[in-house]
Parts: structure tokens; C-alpha cells; sequence
């Protein structure tokens, strides 16, 4: 499986990466922004699952994800807001958008597992010792 | 004049619940008034719309690097300014982002920015001028402190429903086209 993790906070990015890399999933791709994140997507095969922050400088959250839902070829890709943005109405916009899922900050490595499986995506922590990097 | 809408226990509680979330071995925070302040980093976020202020997340540079170390996964003597800088202002992101959605909406978030003693400029000391402080929480994580301020912008009023500014708007047109 291959992930997309977009946050301008590159700490935030980081703890991300390690959450998914726990649970197996060592494809990950990360950008700044909206528009390095499309950029990504464009130039690589499309990842299944993408975690989109909505405050971020050039292009937003939100509009990225208007983005990516233009293209049917990413239709398929998994998309979950990770961000503090909590009022109602801009959730209601975010799922309108596109967006599957929404999990807001801070949150612990169980709310991600219980929100990607939501998704449809079983993840569980990778075992000492095991090297396949896929979904349960 | 609005009343106080984020008192001080609310604050405690978005700290604690950062702190649990992402440090969940790091111990815990503890009250911090008798600590002496060494404020080495401040990261904050404008509010601004219906309310407008500022919050401020200060800290010594051993919590700040502490946070960067387990965020970024790195030992602490691999981290750069920027890592930590950058650590901090996530954490000032996140308490200011729920803050805010403790606020009547609507109301927008800025993107943190992170000052030290050497960096502050005149212009960034320019809206501590023009705000009161609201809110004050004094906290400490092995005797080093973490504070949040809540500073509130002079004239700013929760009844009053300013516009949000920012790029999101051009999306209610197109959704709804």
C-alpha cells in the first residue's frame, strides 16, 4: 500500500510517517502542500490512502482535495483530513469535497487504526521480524 | 464586551490531551506557577473573525526539544533549529485549533509562526500592543516550563461576525455550482 502524507509541519509529517510505518504500510510519500502533493500523485503511482492537513500555505487542504477528486483516475484513493479544523459546517465541506474520513488533532496511533479501518483499510502493527508492508 | 470564552481549564485540557496523545511516556505536565520563565521558543497562531487574538505557546528549549525529538523520532542531539522551531509551532497549531473551535464561528487559523529572543521582531511584537492578555496557563514538564497565552486583539468582540478570509470561500461557489 502507498500513502500520501500532506502537512506543512514536517514534525507532523514525521509522527504520521511513523504511525503508518508501525502498522506496515513503508510506501509513504509526504508534501508540504497542496500543490507538491499534486505533483506527487501526478508523477507516481496513486496512492491508496491519502492524509491531507487543511491549513497549509499555497494551496489548502481543502482545495487539494477538490483536486485530487477531479481526476477519475485517483477516485479510488482513500482520503482522511488530519487537522485541527473541527466546526461543523467546514467538516460538512470537507466530506462534500471528497474527503472519507476526518480525524482531528492531536490524536493517538489507535484513532488513525480505528479511522483507516473505517476506510476499509485493516492495518495492525507490523511484527518484529515480518517484511510485508501490506493491509492485514 | 464578550465575556471570557476560554477560561483556563479548557486550556488545561487541550494541553493535556496533546501531551497524552503524542508524549504518552513522556510523564506529566504539572502546574508551573513557581517556575523562573526561560520562554525560549513561542509559537503562535492568529485567530481571526468573529474573534481576534492570538494564541502563544512558550517554552524552554529543553521541552521544545523534547516534543521534536519524539515527533521527528530523532535523539535530541540530532535535531536541527528547524526541527525544533518546527515542532513548536505544530503544538501551537494544535492548541490553537482546538482553542479555536471553542470560538462562535466563523472564524479562520493562521499558520504558526515561531519567535525567539533573537528573532522577535518590532512587527512581531506589534500585536502583544494591540491585545490583552485573556488567558494565562503556567505549566511545567520536569521543572521546565510550557505556557499558554491567550491574547485577545483590542476591540475584539464575540458578537461581531466578520468575514473569513483565505481561499476556502471560492469553494462554497463552486460546490454549490
Amino acid at each position: 500500500m502507498r500513502a500520501l502524507v500532506v502537512d506543512d509541519s514536517r514534525a507532523m509529517r514525521s509522527l504520521l510517517r511513523q504511525i503508518l510505518v508501525k502498522l506496515g504500510v513503508t510506501d509513504v510519500i509526504e508534501a508540504e502542500d497542496g500543490v507538491v502533493a499534486v505533483k506527487l500523485v501526478e508523477g507516481g503511482p496513486t496512492p491508496d490512502l491519502a492524509l491531507v492537513d487543511w491549513h497549509m500555505p499555497v494551496m489548502n487542504g481543502l482545495d487539494l482535495v477538490v483536486e485530487l477528486r477531479k481526476r477519475k483516475e485517483w477516485r479510488h484513493m482513500a482520503i482522511m483530513m488530519v487537522t485541527t479544523e473541527s466546526e461543523h459546517e467546514n467538516m460538512v465541506r470537507a466530506l462534500l469535497a471528497g474527503a472519507n474520513e476526518y480525524l482531528i488533532k492531536p490524536f493517538t496511533a489507535d484513532a488513525v487504526v480505528e479511522k483507516l479501518s473505517l476506510l476499509g483499510l485493516h492495518l495492525e502493527p507490523a511484527q518484529v521480524g515480518e517484511t510485508d508492508g501490506g493491509a492485514s | 464586551m464578550s465575556d471570557l470564552l476560554i477560561d483556563t481549564e479548557t486550556i488545561l485540557e487541550i494541553t493535556h490531551t496533546f501531551w497524552g496523545a503524542f508524549l504518552p511516556d513522556s510523564g506529566d505536565l504539572h502546574p508551573g506557577s513557581a517556575l523562573p520563565s526561560t520562554e525560549d521558543l513561542r509559537g503562535c497562531v492568529r485567530i481571526s473573525g468573529s474573534w481576534e487574538g492570538v494564541v502563544e505557546l512558550s517554552c524552554s528549549l529543553a521541552v521544545a526539544s523534547h516534543v521534536a525529538s519524539r515527533m521527528f523520532a530523532l535523539p535530541e542531539e540530532q535535531l536541527s533549529d528547524a526541527d525544533i522551531h518546527d515542532a513548536v509551532g505544530e503544538l501551537s497549531n494544535i492548541v490553537g485549533g482546538n482553542i479555536k473551535s471553542l470560538l462562535p464561528p466563523p472564524t479562520s487559523l493562521s499558520i504558526p509562526f515561531v519567535e525567539t529572543p533573537d528573532t522577535r521582531s518590532a512587527s512581531e511584537e506589534d500585536w502583544r500592543f494591540s491585545s490583552a492578555l485573556d488567558s494565562e496557563v503556567l505549566l511545567a514538564w520536569h521543572d521546565e516550563p510550557l505556557i499558554v497565552r491567550v491574547w485577545r486583539s483590542q476591540g475584539s468582540s464575540a458578537d461581531s461576525a466578520a468575514p473569513t478570509a483565505g481561499s476556502d470561500g471560492d469553494l462554497e461557489a463552486e460546490l454549490s455550482s
